[in-house]
């Protein structure tokens, strides 16, 4: 299959402040080598609990932050990581964020008008009269009206702020949008739509997602492919409805148990510590072990690398599968 | 059926803004038994969280309880207490746990003092040393690992599920009658959330108080809730057993809501979701009639002219001019 994005051995550390003089050697550990591919029109959902890494994996790729190491091939780009500015502007014109809070994202003082067009004005070269036609063109795209486009961001509800949002990020034609956190701010009857919204778009125009949240239910139900991230690093990743129906990490195990209104009395989650280790001294070993139900002393040793079980799954796990006397 | 322990009647609460009043709950009639969970959902603007605010008298200083509303706590009707009648309540036979555990505690004290200070300021006869021992005992039942050494740690020293954990030790201390719990693990992560609330229904167990529990998550209110009761804009929609309202939902904007969100194991290619059309009217400018009546798919004349009284059953009440005939 013809990937679009592919995306190898991504690193990110930051440093740690130390004193003014003192030079600092501890490191967080962000993101440990995350490697993934997604096919053209296709959505890969990225899932994990807080501080795994999922929103600077995003953030790496748009290079908003910059990558310690890694290779991203994007459309004919060999490595966007490797392009100087200038060419980076162009294919970033290709590539969009959609943010999780659509009030902060949305600059107060622009016309939406003029917000949703920043992107075409940016490159340059387009007439006022071309820029009205194509704003409302945007709007009417994404549900709304283009005599919206002569009001400000506070007359609009969080659902059609994201709106606004989604129709900034589709006016460069972008191939490939990075979803993150999308409907996390929104209210429950509203997130629907802008869901709807989101593949109906992608159905049309063959657009590639990375979609980031922390709402299981939503992920699975928005991605075709899924990885599950632990500690900056990917455990586990495959076809979304495989995952699903056959977890092979304990990880994944107990975040699919939480999916079930009963999971309280479930013993792999109730035993769950919810201990994550530190990420400024990262282990040697695997970071799942002080909650793994099934760990053992050879997961000490090195953190095991992600391996193909079957078809489109692979799994970073020295005793994968499912446990006995469970289901 | 257990005696009730907190009658709500009639209850409106109005906010004075510079040129309006505007109601945020409207009549507002609700039960809640001893040693009972129940569930209030709705989203943002509808009234969960002002009902919290209305019961404990915490309101803003523009927000008043209309003089018709009545609060009946035991047989004393709190509207009518005097500040310092409530003053020996609040935080003793009536505590709160809120969504942000951060911004809960002071961040200059650390948090076993706080717990100390809530238990002394109930109980003055009570000494420090012992004050101490009852909050390491507190960190214990909540389980917080190492009791002794955390109570002695500043708040910035917890992650948002150990500092959650302590907000509800807070609340615990001087064993509540009834616990309000307004979105206490909105914040958190899946498998951390499910540790919070299997820790609420423990408590519940063991003290037999009441939780008058806020969520705009239906599906983990029906995991928890022996009761639910759904608001929307101000007005209370639908009122059933927890079983009741997933199986047999009967308010249109209940049927909605549950249709809107994606279950477990729903995959995109498989079902399309429900959209809610339109938004959440904004307290100044709601709809005369049924207040759903422009986002209701079922919605007829009446609906639009007459606002619906409550049909049904004590057991299964609904707000909505379908169930007229069955009254």
């Amino acid at each position: 299959m013809q990937m679009h994005i592919e995306v190898s051995g991504l690193v990110k550390q930051y440093p740690l402040k130390a004193g003014l003089f003192a030079r600092s050697r501890e490191r967080v550990h962000a993101v440990n080598g995350v490697s993934f591919s997604i096919p053209k029109g296709q959505t890969l959902g990225i899932v994990g609990e807080s501080g795994c890494g999922k929103t600077t994996t995003a953030r790496l790729l748009l290079r908003v932050v910059e990558p310690d190491s890694g290779v991203f091939r994007f459309e004919q780009v060999e490595n966007v990581f490797a392009l100087p500015e200038e060419e980076l502007k162009k294919v970033r014109s290709r590539m969009q964020y959609i943010f999780q809070d659509p009030y902060n994202s949305l600059n107060p003082k622009m016309l939406v008008r003029d917000i949703v067009t920043e992107p075409i004005r940016y490159r340059g070269n387009v007439t006022r009269r071309e820029l009205e036609r194509k704003a409302a063109e945007l709007l009417e795209h994404v549900g709304l009206s283009p005599a919206d486009s002569k009001k400000y961001p506070h007359e609009f509800s969080g659902g059609q702020r994201q709106r606004i949002s989604i129709a900034r990020a589709l006016s460069s034609r972008p191939s490939f949008i990075i979803c993150d956190e999308p409907v996390s701010s929104l209210d429950v009857s509203i997130q629907s739509q802008i869901l709807n919204l989101l593949i109906d778009l992608q159905q049309e125009l063959g657009i590639t997602y990375l979609f980031i949240a922390h709402n299981l239910a939503v992920v699975f139900y928005m991605s075709d492919t899924l990885a599950v991230m632990y500690t900056g690093k990917i455990v586990e990743m495959g076809l979304a409805e495989e995952l699903y129906r056959n977890p092979l990490h304990p990880y994944t195990r107990l975040l699919i148990k939480t999916l079930d209104p009963e999971a309280r009395k479930d013993p792999l989650v109730k035993n769950d510590s919810g201990e994550v280790p530190s990420l400024i001294h990262y282990p040697a070993g695997c970071t799942f072990f002080p909650r793994c139900p099934r760990r053992q002393p050879k997961c000490l040793e090195a953190f095991p690398a992600l391996e193909t079980k079957g078809l489109n799954h692979q799994v970073a796990c020295y005793f994968p599968g499912q446990e006995k006397g469970n289901e | 059926m257990n005696p009730s322990i907190l009658q709500i009647e009639n209850l409106t609460t109005e906010f004075q803004t510079v040129t309006h009043r505007t109601p945020a709950v409207e009549r507002l009639s609700l039960t809640l038994r001893e040693n009972e969970i129940l569930g209030v959902a709705g989203e943002s603007g509808c009234g969960k969280s002002v009902t919290i605010l209305s019961v404990l008298r915490l309101l803003p200083p523009n927000g008043t309880i209309r003089r018709e509303s009545k609060i009946l706590y035991q047989g004393i009707d709190l509207t009518q207490l005097p500040e310092k009648g409530m003053n020996s309540l609040r935080g003793k036979d009536l505590s709160i746990v809120f969504q942000e555990p951060m911004g809960s505690f002071n961040p200059l004290f650390p948090v076993g003092k706080q717990i100390v200070e809530v238990i002394r300021t109930h109980e003055p006869a009570v000494p420090v040393k012992q004050a101490l021992e009852r909050a390491t005992e507190l960190f214990r039942q909540v389980r917080i690992p190492h009791p002794e050494l955390r109570i002695q740690d500043y708040p910035f020293q917890f992650s948002g599920g150990m500092l959650q954990r302590a907000l509800i030790a807070l609340a615990l201390s001087c064993s509540p009658r009834i616990l309000f719990a307004d979105e206490p693990t909105t914040a958190l992560d899946a498998s951390t959330q499910i540790g919070i609330l299997d820790l609420l229904l423990e408590r519940k167990e063991a003290t037999r108080m009441s939780i008058f529990f806020v969520s705009h998550d239906l599906s983990l209110l029906g995991a928890i809730s022996d009761r639910i009761c759904v608001l929307y804009a101000g007005r209370m929609v639908e009122a059933c057993s927890a079983k009741e309202l997933h199986t047999h939902p009967l308010h249109p904007y209940t049927q909605d809501l549950l249709a809107a969100v994606p279950r477990k194991g729903t995959f995109k290619k498989e079902k399309r979701l429900y959209s809610i059309q339109g938004k959440v009217p904004d307290p100044q400018h709601r709809p005369p009639g049924c207040t759903y009546h422009p986002r209701c798919s079922k919605a007829f004349d009446r609906c639009r002219n007459e606002e619906p009284g409550l049909f049904g059953e004590e057991s299964h009440l609904v707000r909505c001019w379908l169930y007229a005939d069955a009254h």
